[in-house]
């Protein structure tokens, strides 16, 4: 493989469907990363993965993974990458070993003693039938299938929704041991920002099919900060330097984007720190401005 | 190519067990009866025998040509594998189409082969013990279910892949045996019309006078038939693999 530096690069890709737009989005996930992919049910996620995978075609703008045009070195590119979904892909009636011998004619690069070894690591029995799997399983079973075949990048569609916080911690601690090779990216597309902040570098926020915001995990949390002040006091913010703001009975919750800005220009004002998941929330709504 | 072939017998594993035991149970009765016409209790009685002999070919013929007949179908896979997600996923690794679509073709003509296999077998079986063998005629007969059996099966996984919904293809399927059916009716229809119905004319002799002159085309025709479905089928679901969007 050439060197790169990003292990995906998205530049002005736009698709439109009736009612939806995914709007000239741009970002890169730079190679040994884990990017968060951030955004409501119905933001542009899924779309963004579909057209990732060439399931969908683009209007316009390019994609490029591992260095490589998506839809141009199609067979190429989906030799080196994998893609976990939120539900399992392999028939009820089979189980793990049959499964081994099915992916092997699938992948070239399948390494039954990886698949095995996760397996194990797993727990999860080589002989049931997967229709007897609850969804922790079926989960685990999709994620050592994904990393037996030596993709160098791996996303992930909201793999992680509905599974329990023990299941979700072994999940995100095999995404950690994956991104020791530096060769390895992740693309983890999630609602779920609690997982995000674990374990992301990067994250790029999604909504209404348009990129809100895009870079580092660490300074996109320590950039935002929340200002929790009375009803006076609000009145007195600039409103060009809010992000939206929470109503409260007894004042305001207030989203700033530049933190250190703001906390010079309210000094009077404590600002908190704030996390993924308000700072979702907050652009979320940042159209009504004022919400409760 | 194994490993897709492998998946596929997975899943239609039961349904091929159970169709070759009824199958092997009807051709069991069929050589029992046939030994019992020249041996047993059937012997004894002459009109039996002979009626029974003037259709010996639904006992030749019936229990290989309803194993060809029901292994068109192989229990589902094609639409276990849209339910299932695995044709999504194959779409999301480096599986080409073409191999794809070839390994589903393969699985179903290796599945019919094995029926024609059953099917010589029997038919040598049955022709052995009542000393008149197999003829080329029967052969011929034989092959072209066969042939007519890839055809149809091949061109009900081209729907699959095209249309992704049993429904729409089971309304094709059924449109397109009922016009079949409709126009057979309508063809003996005109040959019985020919029918003197003040004569006793046994019917199986008549039609056989009747269609004596295409016979001989049936066989180059269901090869003709195999031929056109088996590139239409891998062609057109080639296609709707690489054209399908979502």
């Amino acid at each position: 493989m050439k060197d790169i530096e990003n292990a995906i690069e998205i530049k002005d890709l736009t698709k439109k469907y009736d009612g939806f737009t995914l709007d000239n989005i741009s970002f890169n996930v730079p190679k040994g990363s884990i990017m968060g992919f951030i955004g409501q049910n119905g933001a542009g996620k899924t779309t963004t993965i579909k057209l990732m995978l060439n399931l969908i075609r683009k209007d316009s703008g390019s994609i490029r993974l591992l260095g490589l045009d998506n839809a141009e070195n199609e067979f190429e590119v989906k030799s080196r990458i994998s893609a976990v979904f939120d539900e399992l892909p392999f028939h009820e009636q089979i189980n793990a070993n049959q499964l081994s011998v099915i992916l092997s004619d699938v992948f070239d690069g399948w390494d039954k003693k990886t698949y095995f070894s996760y397996l194990d690591r797993f727990s999860l029995p080589r002989k049931k039938r997967f229709g007897e799997f609850s969804k922790g399983m079926k989960m685990k079973l999709q994620i050592a299938a994904a990393l037996s075949h030596g993709a160098r990048l791996l996303i992930m569609d909201e793999a992680t929704t509905g599974l329990d916080p023990v299941v979700r911690n072994e999940i995100l601690d095999i995404f950690l041991e994956y991104l020791q090779d530096e060769e390895n990216s992740i693309l983890l597309s999630s609602h779920i920002t609690s997982d995000l902040e674990k374990i992301a570098d990067k994250v790029t926020f999604i909504d209404k099919g348009r990129i809100l915001l895009s870079g580092g995990k660490d300074e996109t949390v320590e950039s935002h900060g929340l200002i929790k002040c009375g009803k006076n006091e609000y009145k007195d913010i600039d409103k060009s330097d809010i992000i939206s703001a929470r109503l409260t009975d007894f004042g305001a919750e207030v989203m700033v984007s530049d933190r250190k800005k703001a906390a010079k220009k309210y000094s009077g004002l404590t600002i908190d720190d704030t996390t993924l998941e308000e700072i979702m929330l907050f652009y979320v709504r940042r159209e009504k401005g004022e919400w409760k | 190519m194994k490993g897709l072939l492998y998946k596929d017998l997975l899943l239609s594993r039961k349904y091929y067990i159970v169709v070759f035991l009824y199958c092997l149970l009807f051709a069991l009765l069929a050589v029992l009866m046939r030994i019992s016409m020249i041996c047993g209790n059937l012997a004894d009685n002459k009109e039996v025998v002979e009626s029974l002999t003037r259709n010996m070919y639904i006992l030749r013929y019936t229990p290989g040509a309803a194993m060809l007949i029901a292994f068109i179908n192989d229990g589902g896979t094609d639409y276990s594998d849209i339910r299932s997600g695995w044709l999504r996923f194959s779409r999301i690794t480096a599986l080409r189409p073409e191999k794809l679509v070839g390994a589903k073709l393969v699985f179903k003509a290796s599945a019919l082969t094995a029926a024609l296999i059953f099917s010589l077998a029997y038919m040598i079986v049955f022709g052995l013990i009542g000393g008149d063998g197999i003829t080329p005629g029967m052969l011929c007969n034989i092959l072209s279910v066969y042939l007519l059996s890839m055809a149809v099966s091949f061109l009900v996984t081209a729907f699959a892949f095209i249309f992704r919904k049993k429904q729409i293809s089971q309304m094709i399927c059924v449109g397109t045996v009922g016009v079949a059916g409709l126009l057979l009716t309508v063809l003996m229809m005109v040959k019985l019309d020919k029918i003197d119905a003040s004569q006793d004319i046994d019917l199986l002799d008549f039609l056989k006078g009747e269609f004596s002159g295409i016979i001989n085309y049936i066989l180059p025709a269901a090869a003709a038939l195999f031929v056109i479905s088996a590139v239409l089928s891998y062609i057109a679901s080639v296609k709707a693999l690489k054209r399908r969007e979502g």
